[in-house]
């Protein structure tokens, strides 16, 4: 039987052989988000009608022996900043509920269905994706499924938390600064960030366009590798997406590490946290017998750099409302947006200057090793509502923004990125970051399936 | 850099911000400020250019 625990690939693998109906697999997906919505507040739309007759449509396929595709049947709902069609894309706004319904899907969300999967609603986030925490002040507070008191991370708070709670097993989010990676790290799942043009953003409500990225969340290495495989490739409808060849993933999936250079990531990345984060990323690399460190150079300033890009961009997509309704925003995003549109524009070329420099550093580095590990964050998931600030290695720090301290770098020169989890009974997830040149994914597959094979990383469900 | 200051220069740029909120821009922008101190003390040779489009 098909329970929350069911990996994509093992639903899809039945719902062709006719084990089970893709019927049955989204009545229960739909049965446990009306059970567990209440609490988690994750889904901002849920499509019970129109999903029961996808899947409906789905097992008439399998029925009339057509290959439906690689997900056949498996139930997914993606970040309310994707477009899908009759669905407002409320980007987590008030301003944006004024909008009409999207005519057609993002062609992620469409690669998805394409693929057999069957969307069962949207998922909530930070307003127009500028922060970690997903504590949205218009629909409330998404909550961890960890502990209901603890933010599940952001800005695709939802998206982390309706997988690890298994209400669907796979989801889709956005990551501009860290916020695919930063919310799996906390909710004690696997997210990938692909290389930047990897996944179109077609579709996509942006957010810093130099810097947005979309991808996947899933709670097993196989069934993140498949999400990711669906919807990787070039899409004219997407101005920076690459037309590098597709590599698929999920063969890399069954592979070892055998071969690759592995390295730990020192200076920047090896300081800023709490002692446990660090020790994570310290007990993976002795499990995978890393004697290597090494350093990016510069990277608070990369940091720093994509603070400025994002803050300006953003405020410059936004700024007619900025201008005509800055009540309507979120205090915390229109604070930041108006500090972003006063910034002076030679800091933003400076800090656009900058990212070649330290993406041709990085490039160097990366010609030595494969995969590099760092902490996701530099701590498990905060309480809803903490302070503003804390201390941490020695220093203030703003608690929303440090949550990125570790992946705004490398976003910035967009590398790409997945966190794999870190769980044990009793304490809260942790995320390790693995790292990779562009269109490195495949290596970062081998290195999580490596460290899931041995138990070291795990994404067990998560309350309920 | 004072709430009259940020008040001066967002009207400059066409924008109204509400005194009450005004606190708060300051404080975001100084941290903007700060993280823009970073990226300007970081010399750069002149043939550091930024690319039209970001290609990784």
């Amino acid at each position: 039987m098909i329970g929350p625990q069911a990996r994509a690939v093992d639903i899809a693998a039945a719902v062709r052989a006719r084990r089970v109906s893709a019927r049955d697999v989204a009545a229960a997906a739909l049965a446990r988000i009306a059970g567990r919505n209440a609490a988690l507040n994750c889904f901002t739309h849920v499509r019970p009608d129109e999903a029961l007759e996808e899947a409906a449509r789905i097992d008439a396929r399998v029925e009339a022996g057509e290959d439906v595709g690689p997900l056949a049947g498996v139930p997914f709902a993606v970040k309310n900043l994707l477009d899908v069609r009759g669905v407002t894309t409320l980007a987590g706004s008030k301003i944006f509920a004024e909008r009409p319904p999207a005519a057609r899907d993002a062609t992620a969300v469409a690669a998805l269905r394409r693929a057999g999967a069957v969307l069962v609603g949207t998922l909530s986030m930070d307003e127009f994706a500028f922060g970690f925490t997903t504590e949205n002040p218009h629909y409330g507070p998404t909550r961890n499924p960890h502990d209901l008191a603890r933010v599940p991370g952001g800005s695709s708070g939802g998206s982390a938390a309706a997988v690890a709670a298994g209400l669907v097993p796979l989801a889709l989010g956005s990551d501009t600064n860290g916020s695919i990676r930063v919310p799996a790290a906390f909710c004690g799942i696997f997210g990938l960030k692909p290389t930047y043009g990897r996944v179109s953003r077609a579709g996509a409500a942006l957010f810093a366009a130099s810097l947005d990225h979309v991808g996947p969340f899933a709670r097993s290495v196989a069934d993140l590798a498949a999400a990711f495989d669906a919807i990787q490739g070039p899409d004219t409808r997407d101005p920076v997406a690459s037309d590098a060849p597709v590599v698929p993933c999920a063969p890399h999936v069954g592979r070892d590490v055998e071969g690759l250079r592995l390295a730990v990531a020192g200076g920047h990345f090896a300081r800023n946290a709490e002692p446990e984060a660090l020790d994570a990323v310290r007990k993976v690399a002795k499990a995978l017998r890393i004697r290597r460190e090494v350093e990016l150079p510069e990277s608070h300033r990369a940091r720093a750099a994509a603070m400025v890009i994002t803050a300006v961009e953003g405020a410059n997509l936004h700024f007619p409302d900025l201008k005509a309704r800055a009540k309507d925003f979120d205090p915390l995003t229109r604070d930041r947006f108006l500090a972003g549109a006063l910034l002076p524009a030679s800091v933003y070329v400076q800090a656009q200057r900058f990212r070649a420099w330290y993406r041709a550093r990085v490039a160097e580095i990366f010609r030595e090793i494969d995969v590099l590990l760092t902490p996701t964050a530099p701590w498990p998931a905060p309480l809803i509502g903490a302070p503003r600030t804390r201390r941490v290695d020695d220093a203030e720090v703003i608690v929303r923004a440090h949550s990125g301290v570790f992946t705004q770098p490398l976003s910035f020169v967009g590398l790409p990125a997945m966190s794999v989890p870190l769980a044990a009974p009793g304490v809260l997830p942790l995320g390790i970051q693995l790292v990779a040149a562009p269109f490195g994914e495949p290596m970062l597959f081998r290195v999580a399936a490596h460290l899931e094979r041995d138990g070291l990383v795990s994404a067990p469900l998560a309350g309920g | 850099m004072g709430e009259s200051e940020v008040k001066q220069l967002a009207a400059l740029v066409g924008l109204s911000i509400d005194p009450l909120d005004l606190p708060n821009v300051v404080v975001a922008l100084r941290v903007l400020l700060g993280a823009a101190d970073l990226v300007r003390e970081f010399a750069l040779a002149d043939d550091v250019e930024a690319a039209p489009v970001f290609r990784p």
